[in-house]
């Protein structure tokens, strides 16, 4: 019975938020949409927001985070081009969201090639019933978590971003995510990339707060389409206020020879989730995953991540770091499924932590899930202290522990740092790691 | 498919060696549990009342949860209402010697391969051998007694042992501890007691034979080590069982303690009936195996050769409560056939300077599933913890499994934690080079095979481990040549 | 002792061997020598039985019997032994047992029964000996963490134990220092018998040196385009395989 009432109590608040926010909802633009929202909250009633007796939660509790003091209406913000400048990179086309909704007035689109069509999801698919070919929600099966529902569910907006087949952007695309606001809020932003035969994207999201004056939840969805001969680079970087949670899923499907490069860090934030579930479909593609989190103060970063092989031939590397500092709880999830007809597939992962603080923790689950015969599949994981040799060496050379430290610890992170090909971006990480790190 | 493919698929095929049934007169009760039964087994054993308690205390808590399925398994419902709960041979008058004892019984034996006569003479160790449920032989006694050391049917230390029971019964694996130990706990049947005191160093590796007889029975084995200070012991434990179509539960529950500057040593060779080539019958083999290192600078080793039943569940783990104490788990679990296994180890550090190592290599072939779980949690406190897990998986065809779910909880930041894992196939080189020099392709995997399972078999008792080998090649071996 | 007839191998539909023709005696040493991709090695190979080679026509008699239909540890019972351009790495299983296991299976195969422990050991002690390889690798697992240097060795080592009637060294010199090429030399030297045989394949006239071979065949384009004595191998070493490729670059098929 107990069971039952704390199901009730995690979804019901969300039940009437649905009814609530009809009108507004991605929904109204779409009858087919509208069904799957149906749908959607249908089965997140049954399962209502994870606690750790969620196994994919296990670690993560969400409803520390998201309970019923949230709601899904916040006050206007009204940013001014000059308080967010400094968050621009270089000369790179930036979109700007605030909460989850795309900013026109705020984004710098002068340097967006005509080709890439950027749009909100709700005018999209008020036109049609995909984005470019995407259906909404179709790469999501029965077994989309809790959160995803919600999202599905509640949705209002969001980006889509198209590239059309063939077309090399050069540029990179950066989305600035911004939180800002007075209210205890919830957001469901729900985004859709697609990069279209032969083309090529990179599309940087950074996530932080201005102005955030209260607890806020973000609860983000994004499906992302790399097609055949295609290349997306998706760099993140998440630093947000600590009044901020956020959960973050990407969910990419990799064509033939596809080619899918992700590198997350994380820095700041309350909680964050993040969940990178890659699904390669297509035979030749190759991944690589990178990431990196620097956590403490109380705060909490999980990093989710699965590589669904199913299909022969196919390579993916996936290398997490995480320094966690007094307080901190960082938490790695890593999982390589490779299907039975997924032969000749080589992938490998490896999460490497560093304990800092006298209340640092870290959990850390590598799994292998392994169905075809000739495979090369490892994993590895380290956890431990700053190599006390190499602390000492440099303290003989003149460097004071703290320095040496710093040293020690900027290295650790570069080789996160490095993969990032984007040199503004680069730099700009490389700046905030520093800031962070110890 | 390839010539290499189908040798390997028909060595892979092969079908259990050991089964055979052996007909002893059992003493069964009809299947079914309620308190009345629990009333009955402890009527039968002629137990103290506080045992009565101890069981009663465990169903009424087991009637509240629930069958746990989180491990990556599949089995039909287990009814455990048509299960019968107690069989026992017929009570024997008192032998004075082997000549004695039901030849049938000792056929028996001899068919696995590990005669009591042979036991007895050459090699040295004590057998305490439990065939269904009720101890029949027990030898040795008088020389371990000598020193002390008590090494017994845990019926007879219930009755003759009590305050040791009372206090070390359950500390290890609570009655609340998980769904099968709570029904181990109601229902055991018997098993085996060992206390080793303060100093003494066991002469002789003390081994145990367990084996499911009696058509229809479940099997509910207990067995409590109990190593006093500076003491050693090394624990054999292996079974074989025979072939049956009815599905079978087992359910033991294994508890070891060592105090301060102990050693234990458990080691297992598992082979119980697997089920045939279409997964049909088997054993369902659900252990809780569990023990602590209480004081400083105590160690529990556990080594495992698995390669028997249907569905394996079993976590041989290791609280490391005292300073300066070493865990160990070293596990080779072949699955063939439609077995499936989820097997591997929790370590708990919870006091300084704990030391854990994992060593565990799984073998999947046929339509097989096989697991590796574990769990490595170094708690605030536990300064300077040291973990090194190593988790090989070995894929024998395309339609078989291999999994890793490794969980690593890191509470203190002095620890240093390591954990890797690979999984791959039988090199059709090394094979073909074998081949070159003379060895046939069955023969070829079974040397293989045992190479890559070298670290483990090296921690068993040397006449264990040749046995153990023997059942690696048995295991994987077919119709070839 | 082997004869080798219109011998024609394809690998992934490609055919390497084109009608190859050989005959060795016993107590004859036969050089195979050719430039880079000519089928060498697929030679050696395929007379030992690997999967992944298709015959296509042609025959290998061995003792007057055809192997083509045996699997390989049935051609190595018979006694033909192939040291392995790169030998391969056992993990775990140590030289000795592997050693032990293979002498007694050729044996078995014989009719006779497992050598005696103390036999088996003499036998051990006088081959490495022989082979002049140090005595702790062969108590290591077989060829794991060996130089390429010490896996050469082993191989030759092992042909020591096993007293093959037909030795097959593919491109045993390869990787040698100039000291390991005389110490594998001599071993192979000493073996050499009235009753057995050798098939020396290499692409370098330097290893003829030391094992001196009774014939010299040059491998070119899947067939044997011309057969010599060592001088042959002399000629080759001065004047390159260039000469060899203008020569027979039209092969008709």
């Amino acid at each position: 019975m107990s069971v039952a009432t704390i199901k009730r109590d995690t979804s019901a608040k969300w039940l009437e938020e649905f009814e609530l926010t009809a009108g507004n909802r991605l929904g109204a633009a779409n009858a087919t949409v509208k069904e799957k929202q149906q749908k959607a909250i249908t089965e997140f009633a049954e399962k209502g927001i994870p606690d750790k007796k969620v196994e994919d939660y296990k670690y993560t509790n969400i409803r520390l985070y998201l309970n019923d003091e949230f709601g899904m209406k916040g006050n206007a913000t009204r940013l001014k081009s000059s308080d967010i400048r400094h968050l621009f990179l270089g000369g790179h086309a930036t979109i700007v969201m605030i909460n989850g909704r795309f900013v026109h007035e705020l984004s710098s689109l002068k340097n967006l090639p005509r080709e890439v069509v950027v749009k909100n999801l709700f005018t999209v698919l008020k036109e049609t019933d995909t984005v470019a070919g995407i259906e909404f929600n179709g790469q999501f099966d029965e077994k989309a978590s809790p959160l995803t529902l919600l999202n599905t569910a509640l949705t209002q907006d969001g980006i889509s971003i198209t590239v059309p087949k063939g077309y090399d952007c050069k540029g990179p695309l950066h989305l600035l995510h911004i939180s800002s606001g007075t209210d205890k809020v919830l957001y469901n932003p729900r985004n859709v990339v697609k990069v279209g035969e032969g083309a090529s994207l990179t599309l940087i999201e950074s996530y932080c707060s201005v102005d955030l004056d209260e607890k806020i939840f973000t609860n983000s969805v994004t499906e992302m389409v790399v097609e055949k001969d295609a290349t997306l680079n998706n760099y993140i970087l998440q630093e947000e206020d600590p009044k901020a949670s956020q959960s973050n899923l990407h969910q990419v499907s990799v064509g033939t020879t596809g080619k899918f490069n992700s590198v997350i860090v994380s820095l700041n934030g309350a909680m964050v989730r993040n969940d990178l579930n890659v699904s390669i479909n297509g035979e030749n593609a190759e991944i690589h995953m990178h990431g990196l989190f620097v956590v403490k103060d109380g705060h909490h970063i999980d990093n989710h991540s699965l590589v669904e092989h199913n299909v022969p031939n196919c390579f993916s590397n996936e290398l997490y770091k995480g320094v966690v500092g007094d307080g901190g709880t960082g938490v790695f999830n890593g999982k390589i499924f490779v299907k039975q007809d997924a032969q000749k597939t080589n992938a490998y992962q490896s999460n490497k932590n560093i304990l800092l603080g006298d209340n640092s923790t870290i959990n850390t689950k590598p799994q292998l899930e392994i169905y075809a015969d000739d495979v090369k599949c490892s994993h590895g994981t380290t956890t431990g202290r700053l190599d006390e040799e190499a602390l000492f060496y440099l303290q003989t050379r003149g460097l004071d522990q703290d320095l040496a430290r710093k040293v020690l610890l900027g290295a650790f992170a570069k080789e996160i740092s490095d993969t990032v090909k984007d040199e503004a971006f680069r730099n700009h990480l490389e700046k905030r790691i520093q800031v962070h790190i110890v | 498919m390839a010539g290499s493919d189908k040798i390997l698929e028909e060595i892979t095929s092969s079908e259990y060696k050991y089964g055979f049934t052996s007909n002893i007169e059992s003493d069964t009760i009809p299947p079914g549990l309620t308190e009345e039964t629990i009333r009955f087994i402890s009527a039968k054993k002629e137990e103290p009342e506080f045992m009565l308690e101890y069981r009663l205390k465990a169903y009424r808590h087991w009637l509240t949860i629930k069958e746990p399925h989180w491990a990556h398994l599949k089995y039909p419902e287990i009814d455990y209402q048509s299960i019968s709960y107690y069989s026992a041979p017929k009570k024997q008058k008192v032998l004075n010697s082997l000549d004695e004892v039901d030849p049938e019984l000792l056929r028996t034996f001899e068919k696995l391969g590990i005669s009591l006569v042979e036991q007895m003479r050459l090699s040295g160790v004590a057998v305490d051998a439990v065939l269904d449920s009720v101890s029949v032989k027990t030898t040795f006694k008088e020389k371990l007694s000598e020193l002390g050391i008590i090494f017994c049917s845990f019926s007879d230390a219930v009755k003759e042992h009590p305050e040791l029971i009372k206090k070390f019964m359950g500390s290890v694996v609570p009655i609340t501890d998980n769904y099968f130990s709570a029904l181990n706990a109601a229902v055991f049947s018997d098993g085996s007691f060992c206390y080793i005191p303060k100093g003494v160093r066991c002469p002789m590796e003390l081994s145990t034979y367990f084996r499911i007889n009696s058509a229809g029975t479940g099997q509910f084995e207990r067995t409590l080590i109990v190593a006093d200070e500076g003491s050693y012991v090394s624990y054999l434990e292996g079974c074989t069982a025979p072939m049956r179509d009815e599905n079978q539960l087992h359910a033991a529950v294994v508890e070891i303690v060592a105090h301060k500057d102990a050693e234990v040593k458990y080691s297992t060779v598992q082979n119980w009936y697997p089920g045939n080539k279409e997964g049909k019958g088997g054993i369902y083999n659900f252990v809780t195996k569990r023990g602590i290192c209480l004081g400083d600078n105590s160690k529990i080793s556990w080594t495992q050769v698995e390669t028997g039943s249907a569905i394996t569940w079993k976590y041989p783990s290791v609280i490391l409560k005292g300073n300066n104490s070493v865990g160990e788990f070293y596990s080779i679990a072949v699955t063939n056939n439609m077995q499936q296994a989820d097997t591997g180890t929790k370590m708990t550090h919870i006091g300084k300077n704990t030391k854990s190592t994992i060593v565990s290599k799984g073998i999947a072939a046929g339509k097989s599933n096989n697991s590796y779980r574990g769990l490595v949690r170094i708690n605030k406190g536990a300064s300077k913890a040291r973990n090194y897990s190593q988790c090989d998986s070995l894929l024998m065809g395309d339609r078989c499994g291999a999994h890793t779910f490794p969980y690593l909880e890191i509470n203190d930041k002095t620890a240093v934690v390591e954990h890797e894992a690979t999984t791959s196939k039988i090199g059709e080189d090394q094979i073909f080079y074998c081949n070159q020099r003379g060895i046939d392709t069955e023969k070829a995997i079974g040397l293989i095979v045992n190479g890559y399972c070298r670290e483990v078999l090296n921690k068993l008792p040397m006449e264990f481990a040749v046995e153990a080998q023997k059942l690696l090649a048995v295991s994987l071996e077919g119709s070839v040549g | 002792m082997l004869e080798i007839k219109n011998l024609k191998v394809s690998v992934e539909g490609k055919e390497i061997l084109k009608g190859l023709n050989l005959k060795v005696n016993k107590g004859e040493v036969h050089a195979i020598m050719g430039p880079n991709g000519a089928g060498k090695s697929t030679l050696a190979s395929v007379i030992a039985g690997k999967e992944d080679y298709e015959v296509t026509g042609g025959s290998i008699l061995f003792n007057g019997k055809d192997i083509l239909e045996l699997s390989p540890d049935e051609r190595a019972k018979e006694g033909v032994f192939l040291a392995f351009q790169y030998p391969i790495e056992i993990p775990g299983v140590s030289t000795i047992n592997f050693l032990k296991t293979a002498v007694n299976e050729i044996r078995a195969h014989k009719g006779m029964g497992p050598m005696e422990a103390k036999e088996f050991l003499a036998m051990l002690k006088e081959k490495q000996k022989l082979v002049q390889i140090d005595t702790n690798l062969t108590g290591r697992s077989v060829n794991e963490g060996f130089s390429g240097g010490e896996k050469k060795r082993n191989e030759i080592f092992q042909m020591a134990m096993l007293n093959p009637q037909l030795a097959v060294l593919d491109e045993t010199d390869s990787g040698l220092d100039i000291d390991a090429l005389r110490i594998v030399a001599e071993g192979v030297n000493k073996l050499r018998s009235k009753e057995n045989a050798f098939l020396v394949i290499t692409h370098y006239q330097r290893l003829l040196e030391y094992i001196i071979p009774d014939f010299v065949h040059v491998l070119y384009n899947g067939q044997i385009v011309k057969s010599g004595t060592r001088e042959l191998a002399l000629e080759l070493e001065s004047k390159g395989y260039d000469w060899i490729k203008k020569e027979f670059s039209e092969i008709p098929a």
